[in-house]
Protein backbone atom coordinates (compact mmCIF):
# COMPACT_ATOMS: atom_id res chain seq x y z
CA UNK A 1 0.00 0.00 0.00
CA UNK A 2 1.11 3.51 -0.75
CA UNK A 3 2.01 5.70 2.20
CA UNK A 4 0.73 9.21 1.62
CA UNK A 5 3.07 12.04 2.41
CA UNK A 6 2.68 15.77 2.40
CA UNK A 7 5.13 18.61 2.80
CA UNK A 8 5.24 20.91 5.79
CA UNK A 9 4.87 24.62 5.09
CA UNK A 10 3.10 26.84 2.63
CA UNK A 11 3.92 26.75 -1.08
CA UNK A 12 3.18 29.25 -3.82
CA UNK A 13 1.36 27.89 -6.84
CA UNK A 14 -0.47 29.04 -9.94
CA UNK A 15 -3.45 27.47 -11.76
CA UNK A 16 -2.41 24.25 -13.46
CA UNK A 17 0.57 23.53 -11.21
CA UNK A 18 0.63 20.30 -9.20
CA UNK A 19 2.01 21.07 -5.73
CA UNK A 20 2.73 18.52 -3.04
CA UNK A 21 -0.17 18.46 -0.60
CA UNK A 22 0.51 20.55 2.49
CA UNK A 23 1.15 18.87 5.82
CA UNK A 24 1.08 20.64 9.18
CA UNK A 25 3.73 20.61 11.87
CA UNK A 26 2.22 17.60 13.64
CA UNK A 27 1.58 15.61 10.47
CA UNK A 28 -2.05 16.41 9.65
CA UNK A 29 -3.14 17.24 6.15
CA UNK A 30 -3.59 20.99 5.82
CA UNK A 31 -7.03 21.85 4.46
CA UNK A 32 -8.92 25.04 3.71
CA UNK A 33 -12.51 25.67 2.69
CA UNK A 34 -13.10 26.47 -0.96
CA UNK A 35 -16.80 27.29 -0.68
CA UNK A 36 -19.40 28.10 1.94
CA UNK A 37 -20.26 24.96 3.87
CA UNK A 38 -23.81 24.59 2.56
CA UNK A 39 -23.15 25.65 -1.04
CA UNK A 40 -22.77 22.13 -2.46
CA UNK A 41 -26.01 20.92 -0.84
CA UNK A 42 -27.86 23.95 -2.16
CA UNK A 43 -26.46 23.68 -5.68
CA UNK A 44 -27.49 20.00 -5.85
CA UNK A 45 -31.00 21.32 -5.18
CA UNK A 46 -31.53 18.94 -2.27
CA UNK A 47 -32.28 21.64 0.30
CA UNK A 48 -35.85 22.47 1.26
CA UNK A 49 -37.62 24.83 3.61
CA UNK A 50 -40.82 25.17 5.56
CA UNK A 51 -41.72 28.57 6.96
CA UNK A 52 -44.43 30.79 8.38
CA UNK A 53 -44.68 34.34 9.65
CA UNK A 54 -46.61 36.18 12.36
CA UNK A 55 -48.10 33.06 13.95
CA UNK A 56 -49.39 32.75 17.52
CA UNK A 57 -47.93 29.58 19.11
CA UNK A 58 -50.10 27.35 21.27
CA UNK A 59 -47.71 25.21 23.24
CA UNK A 60 -46.22 22.01 21.81
CA UNK A 61 -42.82 22.13 23.48
CA UNK A 62 -42.31 19.36 24.33
CA UNK A 63 -44.63 18.13 21.62
CA UNK A 64 -47.41 15.73 22.61
CA UNK A 65 -49.72 13.81 20.30
CA UNK A 66 -52.46 16.01 18.84
CA UNK A 67 -50.49 19.15 19.67
CA UNK A 68 -50.31 22.26 17.52
CA UNK A 69 -46.67 23.12 16.82
CA UNK A 70 -45.58 26.25 14.97
CA UNK A 71 -43.88 24.00 12.43
CA UNK A 72 -44.18 20.26 11.94
CA UNK A 73 -41.91 18.35 9.56
CA UNK A 74 -42.87 14.75 8.90
CA UNK A 75 -40.71 12.23 7.04
CA UNK A 76 -43.01 9.44 5.83
CA UNK A 77 -42.15 5.81 6.46
CA UNK A 78 -40.50 4.36 3.36
CA UNK A 79 -39.33 7.70 1.98
CA UNK A 80 -35.76 6.35 1.81
CA UNK A 81 -34.49 9.83 2.64
CA UNK A 82 -33.11 11.35 5.80
CA UNK A 83 -33.95 14.99 6.48
CA UNK A 84 -30.77 16.62 7.79
CA UNK A 85 -31.65 19.81 9.65
CA UNK A 86 -29.27 22.62 8.70
CA UNK A 87 -30.82 25.77 10.16
CA UNK A 88 -33.71 27.06 12.23
CA UNK A 89 -35.08 30.58 12.07
CA UNK A 90 -37.15 31.86 14.97
CA UNK A 91 -38.08 35.54 15.05
CA UNK A 92 -40.24 36.89 17.85
CA UNK A 93 -42.05 40.03 16.70
CA UNK A 94 -44.00 40.11 19.95
CA UNK A 95 -44.83 37.72 22.76
CA UNK A 96 -48.31 39.22 22.89
CA UNK A 97 -50.47 39.69 25.98
CA UNK A 98 -50.15 36.52 28.06
CA UNK A 99 -47.99 36.56 31.20
CA UNK A 100 -46.37 33.12 31.00
CA UNK A 101 -42.86 31.66 31.27
CA UNK A 102 -41.67 30.52 27.87
CA UNK A 103 -39.04 28.61 25.93
CA UNK A 104 -39.11 27.77 22.23
CA UNK A 105 -37.73 24.39 21.25
CA UNK A 106 -37.63 21.36 18.97
CA UNK A 107 -39.12 17.95 19.61
CA UNK A 108 -38.13 14.92 17.55
CA UNK A 109 -40.16 11.75 17.82
CA UNK A 110 -41.55 8.76 15.96
CA UNK A 111 -45.20 8.66 15.00
CA UNK A 112 -47.35 5.70 14.07
CA UNK A 113 -49.80 7.65 11.97
CA UNK A 114 -49.31 10.78 9.95
CA UNK A 115 -51.14 13.81 11.28
CA UNK A 116 -54.44 14.70 9.66
CA UNK A 117 -53.90 18.46 9.86
CA UNK A 118 -53.66 20.67 6.79
CA UNK A 119 -50.50 19.71 4.92
CA UNK A 120 -48.00 22.13 3.35
CA UNK A 121 -45.61 21.08 0.59
CA UNK A 122 -42.02 22.18 1.39
CA UNK A 123 -40.29 24.65 -0.92
CA UNK A 124 -36.99 23.96 -2.67
CA UNK A 125 -34.48 26.58 -1.54
CA UNK A 126 -32.79 26.84 -4.94
CA UNK A 127 -35.74 26.89 -7.32
CA UNK A 128 -38.28 28.52 -4.98
CA UNK A 129 -40.75 25.89 -6.19
CA UNK A 130 -42.96 23.87 -3.84
CA UNK A 131 -41.96 20.54 -5.36
CA UNK A 132 -39.49 17.70 -4.97
CA UNK A 133 -39.45 17.05 -1.22
CA UNK A 134 -40.37 13.68 0.25
CA UNK A 135 -41.55 15.42 3.41
CA UNK A 136 -44.86 16.79 4.61
CA UNK A 137 -45.11 20.07 6.46
CA UNK A 138 -47.60 21.49 8.94
CA UNK A 139 -47.87 25.19 9.71
CA UNK A 140 -49.38 25.90 13.14
CA UNK A 141 -52.03 23.24 12.68
CA UNK A 142 -53.24 20.52 15.04
CA UNK A 143 -51.76 17.12 14.24
CA UNK A 144 -54.93 15.34 15.22
CA UNK A 145 -54.31 11.79 14.09
CA UNK A 146 -50.68 11.24 14.93
CA UNK A 147 -49.63 8.94 17.72
CA UNK A 148 -46.22 9.10 19.37
CA UNK A 149 -44.52 5.73 19.32
CA UNK A 150 -41.03 6.12 20.71
CA UNK A 151 -39.27 8.35 23.21
CA UNK A 152 -39.08 11.99 22.33
CA UNK A 153 -35.97 14.11 22.08
CA UNK A 154 -36.17 17.80 22.99
CA UNK A 155 -33.81 20.65 22.13
CA UNK A 156 -34.49 24.20 23.36
CA UNK A 157 -33.71 26.91 20.80
CA UNK A 158 -34.57 30.22 22.46
CA UNK A 159 -35.19 31.28 26.06
CA UNK A 160 -37.76 34.01 26.54
CA UNK A 161 -38.49 33.84 30.26
CA UNK A 162 -41.52 35.65 31.53
CA UNK A 163 -43.71 37.37 29.00
CA UNK A 164 -45.87 40.25 30.16
CA UNK A 165 -49.33 41.49 29.32
CA UNK A 166 -47.75 44.12 27.11
CA UNK A 167 -45.11 43.56 24.48
CA UNK A 168 -41.52 44.32 25.45
CA UNK A 169 -38.19 44.63 23.68
CA UNK A 170 -36.63 41.20 23.11
CA UNK A 171 -33.76 41.85 20.72
CA UNK A 172 -31.83 38.72 19.74
CA UNK A 173 -30.57 36.85 16.69
CA UNK A 174 -33.22 34.77 14.95
CA UNK A 175 -31.04 32.31 13.02
CA UNK A 176 -29.55 29.12 14.46
CA UNK A 177 -27.09 26.93 12.56
CA UNK A 178 -27.92 23.39 13.62
CA UNK A 179 -25.33 21.80 11.30
CA UNK A 180 -27.08 18.46 10.90
CA UNK A 181 -27.11 17.50 14.59
CA UNK A 182 -30.83 16.77 14.23
CA UNK A 183 -31.90 14.28 11.55
CA UNK A 184 -35.50 13.39 10.82
CA UNK A 185 -35.40 9.72 9.80
CA UNK A 186 -38.26 8.06 7.87
CA UNK A 187 -41.26 7.71 10.17
CA UNK A 188 -40.20 10.58 12.42
CA UNK A 189 -41.58 14.05 12.92
CA UNK A 190 -39.80 17.23 14.01
CA UNK A 191 -41.82 19.99 15.63
CA UNK A 192 -41.10 23.53 16.78
CA UNK A 193 -43.20 24.71 19.67
CA UNK A 194 -43.35 26.87 22.76
CA UNK A 195 -43.56 25.75 26.39
CA UNK A 196 -46.68 27.81 27.14
CA UNK A 197 -49.54 29.06 25.04
CA UNK A 198 -49.17 32.70 24.06
CA UNK A 199 -51.93 35.14 23.26
CA UNK A 200 -51.80 37.59 20.34
CA UNK A 201 -48.12 36.75 19.79
CA UNK A 202 -46.43 37.03 16.39
CA UNK A 203 -43.67 34.53 15.73
CA UNK A 204 -41.79 33.92 12.45
CA UNK A 205 -40.30 30.46 12.03
CA UNK A 206 -38.33 28.55 9.40
CA UNK A 207 -36.82 25.07 9.03
CA UNK A 208 -34.13 24.41 6.42
CA UNK A 209 -32.97 20.85 5.75
CA UNK A 210 -31.15 18.69 3.21
CA UNK A 211 -32.67 15.45 1.92
CA UNK A 212 -30.18 12.65 1.42
CA UNK A 213 -30.62 8.92 0.74
CA UNK A 214 -31.02 6.95 3.96
CA UNK A 215 -28.06 4.74 3.03
CA UNK A 216 -25.61 7.62 2.55
CA UNK B 1 -6.64 0.48 -7.05
CA UNK B 2 -3.97 1.70 -4.73
CA UNK B 3 -4.86 1.78 -1.05
CA UNK B 4 -3.69 4.86 0.74
CA UNK B 5 -2.09 4.74 4.15
CA UNK B 6 -1.32 7.38 6.71
CA UNK B 7 0.43 7.24 10.04
CA UNK B 8 -1.54 7.29 13.31
CA UNK B 9 -0.58 9.83 15.91
CA UNK B 10 1.13 13.21 15.85
CA UNK B 11 4.60 13.69 14.43
CA UNK B 12 7.01 16.58 14.97
CA UNK B 13 8.04 18.29 11.74
CA UNK B 14 9.56 21.50 10.47
CA UNK B 15 9.04 23.43 7.26
CA UNK B 16 10.23 21.49 4.22
CA UNK B 17 9.89 18.04 5.75
CA UNK B 18 7.68 15.43 4.08
CA UNK B 19 5.91 13.50 6.84
CA UNK B 20 3.48 10.67 6.31
CA UNK B 21 0.06 12.26 6.62
CA UNK B 22 -1.60 11.74 9.96
CA UNK B 23 -4.37 9.24 10.52
CA UNK B 24 -6.65 9.19 13.52
CA UNK B 25 -7.22 6.22 15.82
CA UNK B 26 -10.25 4.99 13.89
CA UNK B 27 -8.59 5.42 10.47
CA UNK B 28 -9.73 8.85 9.33
CA UNK B 29 -7.35 11.29 7.72
CA UNK B 30 -6.36 13.90 10.27
CA UNK B 31 -6.79 17.41 8.96
CA UNK B 32 -6.15 20.87 10.32
CA UNK B 33 -7.70 24.06 9.00
CA UNK B 34 -5.07 26.34 7.56
CA UNK B 35 -7.06 29.49 6.81
CA UNK B 36 -10.16 31.35 7.90
CA UNK B 37 -13.38 29.93 6.55
CA UNK B 38 -13.96 32.43 3.74
CA UNK B 39 -10.37 33.51 3.04
CA UNK B 40 -10.03 31.55 -0.21
CA UNK B 41 -13.31 32.89 -1.55
CA UNK B 42 -12.40 36.50 -0.76
CA UNK B 43 -8.85 36.13 -2.09
CA UNK B 44 -10.17 34.78 -5.39
CA UNK B 45 -11.97 38.08 -5.74
CA UNK B 46 -15.43 36.52 -5.96
CA UNK B 47 -16.99 37.93 -2.78
CA UNK B 48 -19.20 41.00 -2.89
CA UNK B 49 -21.21 43.09 -0.48
CA UNK B 50 -24.19 45.39 -0.41
CA UNK B 51 -24.60 47.60 2.63
CA UNK B 52 -26.00 50.76 4.10
CA UNK B 53 -25.80 52.58 7.42
CA UNK B 54 -28.78 54.31 8.98
CA UNK B 55 -31.40 52.96 6.59
CA UNK B 56 -35.12 52.65 7.19
CA UNK B 57 -37.87 51.11 5.18
CA UNK B 58 -40.68 53.48 4.34
CA UNK B 59 -43.57 51.06 3.85
CA UNK B 60 -44.83 48.50 6.30
CA UNK B 61 -44.35 44.77 6.20
CA UNK B 62 -41.34 44.19 3.96
CA UNK B 63 -40.84 40.93 5.81
CA UNK B 64 -42.32 38.99 4.10
CA UNK B 65 -41.60 40.98 0.98
CA UNK B 66 -44.45 41.71 -1.45
CA UNK B 67 -44.12 42.94 -5.04
CA UNK B 68 -43.69 46.69 -5.24
CA UNK B 69 -42.40 47.00 -1.69
CA UNK B 70 -39.55 49.06 -0.24
CA UNK B 71 -37.15 46.70 1.56
CA UNK B 72 -34.00 47.76 3.43
CA UNK B 73 -31.79 45.93 0.93
CA UNK B 74 -32.59 44.11 -2.29
CA UNK B 75 -30.18 41.99 -4.32
CA UNK B 76 -31.01 40.79 -7.83
CA UNK B 77 -29.36 37.99 -9.80
CA UNK B 78 -30.40 38.56 -13.41
CA UNK B 79 -31.69 35.61 -15.44
CA UNK B 80 -28.88 34.25 -17.61
CA UNK B 81 -26.09 35.59 -15.39
CA UNK B 82 -24.43 32.18 -15.28
CA UNK B 83 -23.63 32.70 -11.60
CA UNK B 84 -25.13 31.62 -8.31
CA UNK B 85 -24.92 34.08 -5.44
CA UNK B 86 -24.02 32.12 -2.32
CA UNK B 87 -24.98 34.10 0.77
CA UNK B 88 -22.17 33.92 3.32
CA UNK B 89 -23.37 36.33 5.99
CA UNK B 90 -25.98 38.91 6.89
CA UNK B 91 -25.88 41.63 9.51
CA UNK B 92 -28.58 43.97 10.75
CA UNK B 93 -27.91 46.35 13.61
CA UNK B 94 -30.49 48.60 15.23
CA UNK B 95 -29.04 52.01 15.97
CA UNK B 96 -32.49 52.94 17.17
CA UNK B 97 -36.02 51.73 16.71
CA UNK B 98 -37.06 55.39 16.65
CA UNK B 99 -40.35 56.72 17.93
CA UNK B 100 -42.93 54.36 16.49
CA UNK B 101 -44.56 51.66 18.61
CA UNK B 102 -44.33 48.50 16.54
CA UNK B 103 -43.54 44.86 17.02
CA UNK B 104 -40.73 43.82 14.72
CA UNK B 105 -38.74 41.04 13.17
CA UNK B 106 -36.08 41.62 10.51
CA UNK B 107 -35.79 38.86 7.94
CA UNK B 108 -34.95 37.68 4.44
CA UNK B 109 -37.37 36.89 1.64
CA UNK B 110 -36.11 34.89 -1.34
CA UNK B 111 -38.21 34.64 -4.45
CA UNK B 112 -38.23 34.53 -8.21
CA UNK B 113 -39.07 37.65 -10.17
CA UNK B 114 -40.22 37.86 -13.75
CA UNK B 115 -39.07 41.42 -14.25
CA UNK B 116 -36.14 43.17 -12.62
CA UNK B 117 -36.80 46.45 -10.93
CA UNK B 118 -36.66 49.88 -12.53
CA UNK B 119 -35.54 51.49 -9.26
CA UNK B 120 -32.18 53.23 -8.90
CA UNK B 121 -29.54 50.55 -8.72
CA UNK B 122 -26.50 50.20 -6.48
CA UNK B 123 -23.52 48.29 -7.80
CA UNK B 124 -22.17 45.75 -5.27
CA UNK B 125 -18.68 46.23 -3.83
CA UNK B 126 -15.94 43.62 -4.19
CA UNK B 127 -14.63 42.77 -0.72
CA UNK B 128 -11.05 42.25 -1.92
CA UNK B 129 -10.58 45.30 -4.13
CA UNK B 130 -13.28 47.53 -2.55
CA UNK B 131 -14.18 48.47 -6.12
CA UNK B 132 -17.79 48.58 -7.29
CA UNK B 133 -17.10 46.37 -10.28
CA UNK B 134 -17.27 42.72 -11.20
CA UNK B 135 -20.57 41.53 -9.76
CA UNK B 136 -23.17 40.04 -12.08
CA UNK B 137 -25.92 41.35 -9.80
CA UNK B 138 -27.22 44.66 -8.68
CA UNK B 139 -28.71 46.03 -5.51
CA UNK B 140 -31.28 48.51 -4.31
CA UNK B 141 -30.86 50.19 -0.93
CA UNK B 142 -33.61 51.96 0.95
CA UNK B 143 -31.97 55.04 2.44
CA UNK B 144 -34.34 56.57 4.97
CA UNK B 145 -37.16 57.21 2.50
CA UNK B 146 -37.25 53.77 0.89
CA UNK B 147 -37.04 52.84 -2.77
CA UNK B 148 -39.94 50.98 -4.36
CA UNK B 149 -39.12 47.97 -6.50
CA UNK B 150 -41.86 49.15 -8.78
CA UNK B 151 -41.87 46.74 -11.68
CA UNK B 152 -40.89 43.43 -10.20
CA UNK B 153 -43.38 40.59 -10.16
CA UNK B 154 -43.16 37.57 -7.90
CA UNK B 155 -43.43 34.35 -9.87
CA UNK B 156 -42.73 31.45 -7.53
CA UNK B 157 -42.99 30.86 -3.81
CA UNK B 158 -41.51 33.50 -1.55
CA UNK B 159 -39.30 31.87 1.08
CA UNK B 160 -39.04 33.73 4.37
CA UNK B 161 -36.27 33.44 6.92
CA UNK B 162 -36.13 35.55 10.11
CA UNK B 163 -32.72 36.97 11.00
CA UNK B 164 -33.33 39.16 14.05
CA UNK B 165 -36.02 39.49 16.68
CA UNK B 166 -36.59 42.99 17.92
CA UNK B 167 -39.88 42.81 19.75
CA UNK B 168 -41.54 46.04 20.74
CA UNK B 169 -40.29 49.45 19.76
CA UNK B 170 -41.78 52.21 21.86
CA UNK B 171 -43.52 55.32 20.66
CA UNK B 172 -41.80 57.83 22.91
CA UNK B 173 -38.10 57.12 23.28
CA UNK B 174 -35.64 54.63 21.93
CA UNK B 175 -34.85 51.77 24.28
CA UNK B 176 -31.89 49.55 24.97
CA UNK B 177 -31.81 46.65 22.55
CA UNK B 178 -28.38 44.98 22.65
CA UNK B 179 -28.14 42.04 20.29
CA UNK B 180 -25.64 40.30 18.06
CA UNK B 181 -26.05 41.63 14.53
CA UNK B 182 -23.73 39.41 12.45
CA UNK B 183 -25.00 36.01 11.34
CA UNK B 184 -22.84 33.46 9.50
CA UNK B 185 -25.16 31.80 6.99
CA UNK B 186 -22.55 29.53 5.40
CA UNK B 187 -24.24 29.35 2.01
CA UNK B 188 -27.57 28.24 3.42
CA UNK B 189 -29.30 30.66 1.05
CA UNK B 190 -28.40 30.84 -2.65
CA UNK B 191 -29.78 33.39 -5.07
CA UNK B 192 -30.06 31.56 -8.37
CA UNK B 193 -30.26 33.45 -11.70
CA UNK B 194 -33.66 35.10 -11.98
CA UNK B 195 -34.13 35.31 -8.22
CA UNK B 196 -34.07 38.21 -5.79
CA UNK B 197 -33.32 38.47 -2.10
CA UNK B 198 -34.70 41.21 0.10
CA UNK B 199 -34.00 42.21 3.69
CA UNK B 200 -36.91 43.88 5.41
CA UNK B 201 -38.74 44.43 8.67
CA UNK B 202 -42.19 43.19 9.62
CA UNK B 203 -43.36 46.77 10.29
CA UNK B 204 -42.19 50.25 9.40
CA UNK B 205 -40.22 52.23 11.97
CA UNK B 206 -40.95 55.93 11.70
CA UNK B 207 -37.52 57.28 12.53
CA UNK B 208 -35.69 54.01 12.96
CA UNK B 209 -32.06 53.65 11.92
CA UNK B 210 -30.94 50.21 10.81
CA UNK B 211 -27.47 49.25 9.55
CA UNK B 212 -27.63 46.37 7.07
CA UNK B 213 -25.03 44.34 5.20
CA UNK B 214 -25.15 41.19 3.12
CA UNK B 215 -22.05 39.35 1.87
CA UNK B 216 -22.05 36.71 -0.85
CA UNK B 217 -19.78 34.72 -3.16
CA UNK B 218 -20.49 34.49 -6.88
CA UNK B 219 -19.79 31.05 -8.33
CA UNK B 220 -20.50 29.51 -11.71
CA UNK B 221 -23.90 27.82 -11.90
CA UNK B 222 -22.17 24.61 -12.94
CA UNK B 223 -19.81 24.54 -9.95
Amino acid sequence: MALVQGQVGASSNSPGSAPIVRALYTGEMGVADVHARYQEAQCRQNVYTLFSTAQNPTGAFPFAAAGTPLLGLYNPVGSTKNLVLLGVGLGVQTTGTAAVATTFGLTLTTVLVQGSGTKTVPTNMYTCLAAGSVATGYLNTALTANTIQNAIFTLPIVSIGLTTTTAVVNAMPAFYDVGGCVIVAPGNILTLGVSATLTAAKVDSTFIWEEIPSAS
Amino acid sequence: MALIQGSTGPTANITGMAPALRCLYSGEMGVGRVHAGYQEAVCRGNVYSLYQVGGNQATALQFPYAAGGKPLLALFNPAGSGKNMVLLAAANALETTGTTAQVITIGITLTTTLVTTTAARTTPTNLLTLQTTGSVGFGVISGTAGVALASNTIQNSAITFPLHSVGLSTNATATTNPSTSFIDLGGLIIIAPGNQLTVGASAVLGTGLIDSTIIWEEVSVAS
